[in-house]
């Protein structure tokens, strides 16, 4: 039986995140496309997410991804410093209430409605929807002084060899 | 009109004078940081300059795309339901993100009756 686990330290650049991207392809090239495009679409969203909202004190600083790959689960966990900013308490209000609601699609195409009736709305901030309405994954935060980590979790149902 | 290619990300644009149609077709990867940068004034270029003609959005081919990419295509749909323009929006059945992503685009077809989203 496979299992796979991969840590990678990340610089803060954004073609760094395309260089994980292929990465995880090639590590699950034996996998269903099914599954290799959602873990493709998780890691990238959540990456994306850390350059992003990162505040100007730690934008300097690596972005830590964790990927653990089984016959019965997905984790990816993406891990960076932070501050309590107004991004910060965003962030941990979409995922607290991405885990309160049962439909995903409905959160997905709230959130798309939101774009199409504010032109001005520059920050498209639909990763984190994509990532439970498309991708299928659980998402959680955990948090400690310094840091926080975003964790992407999905059951399946993949023979691996 | 003008065909784009920005990093791997590249749009052709086909008018169709025989089927009054404009054709966008997308193609590659789209994972830039702010793609609306560049793809909204190209996207509202196309709509200022089509006319009468309908207008299909070809997304099939497109490989991959971040989140990034999703609102300049949301204001492209936007704008061209301003101009009353017909849209048709194609993606493929078989890529399961495009499914998922692009069918719940529906959702402007409730207020917006030109807007069509089929799958190839």
């Amino acid at each position: 039986m496979r299992k796979t686990f991969l840590q990678i330290e990340m610089e803060p650049t954004w073609a760094a995140i395309s260089n994980i991207r292929e990465t995880l392809g090639e590590i699950l090239s034996s996998s269903s496309v099914s599954i290799r495009n959602s873990v493709q679409i998780t890691a990238t969203e959540l990456l994306e997410n850390a350059m992003k909202y990162r505040s100007s004190k730690t934008k300097n600083e690596n972005i830590k991804l964790e990927f653990n790959f089984n016959h019965e689960t997905i984790d990816i966990k993406v891990s960076n410093n932070f501050e309590r900013d107004d991004d910060f308490q965003r962030l941990i209000a979409t995922v607290h209430k991405i885990k309160h609601e049962s439909n995903p699609k409905a959160l997905y195409e709230e959130r798309l409605k939101e774009i199409y009736d504010n032109d001005e709305d520059k920050q498209n901030r639909l990763g984190l929807f994509r990532i439970i309405h498309e991708c299928g994954f659980d998402l959680n935060c955990l948090q400690d002084d310094s840091q926080i980590s975003v964790i992407a979790n999905k059951r399946i149902k993949e023979k691996l060899d | 009109m003008n065909n784009l290619s920005f990093n791997k990300l590249n749009i052709e644009v086909k008018e169709e004078e025989e089927n009054n149609l404009v054709r966008v077709i997308w193609s590659g990867t789209s994972d830039d940081i702010s793609p609306s940068k560049i793809l909204t004034p190209f996207l509202s270029n196309i709509a200022d300059k089509i006319g009468t003609k309908k207008l299909s959005i070809e997304l099939y081919d497109l490989e991959f795309m971040n989140s990034s990419t999703v609102p300049p295509i949301v204001q492209f749909i936007k704008y061209c339901s301003q101009k009353n323009i017909e849209i048709l929006i194609l993606y493929s059945s078989s890529k399961e993100w495009q499914k998922f992503s692009f069918k719940s685009f529906e959702t402007f077809a409730i207020v917006y009756k030109n807007l069509k989203i089929n799958a190839v």
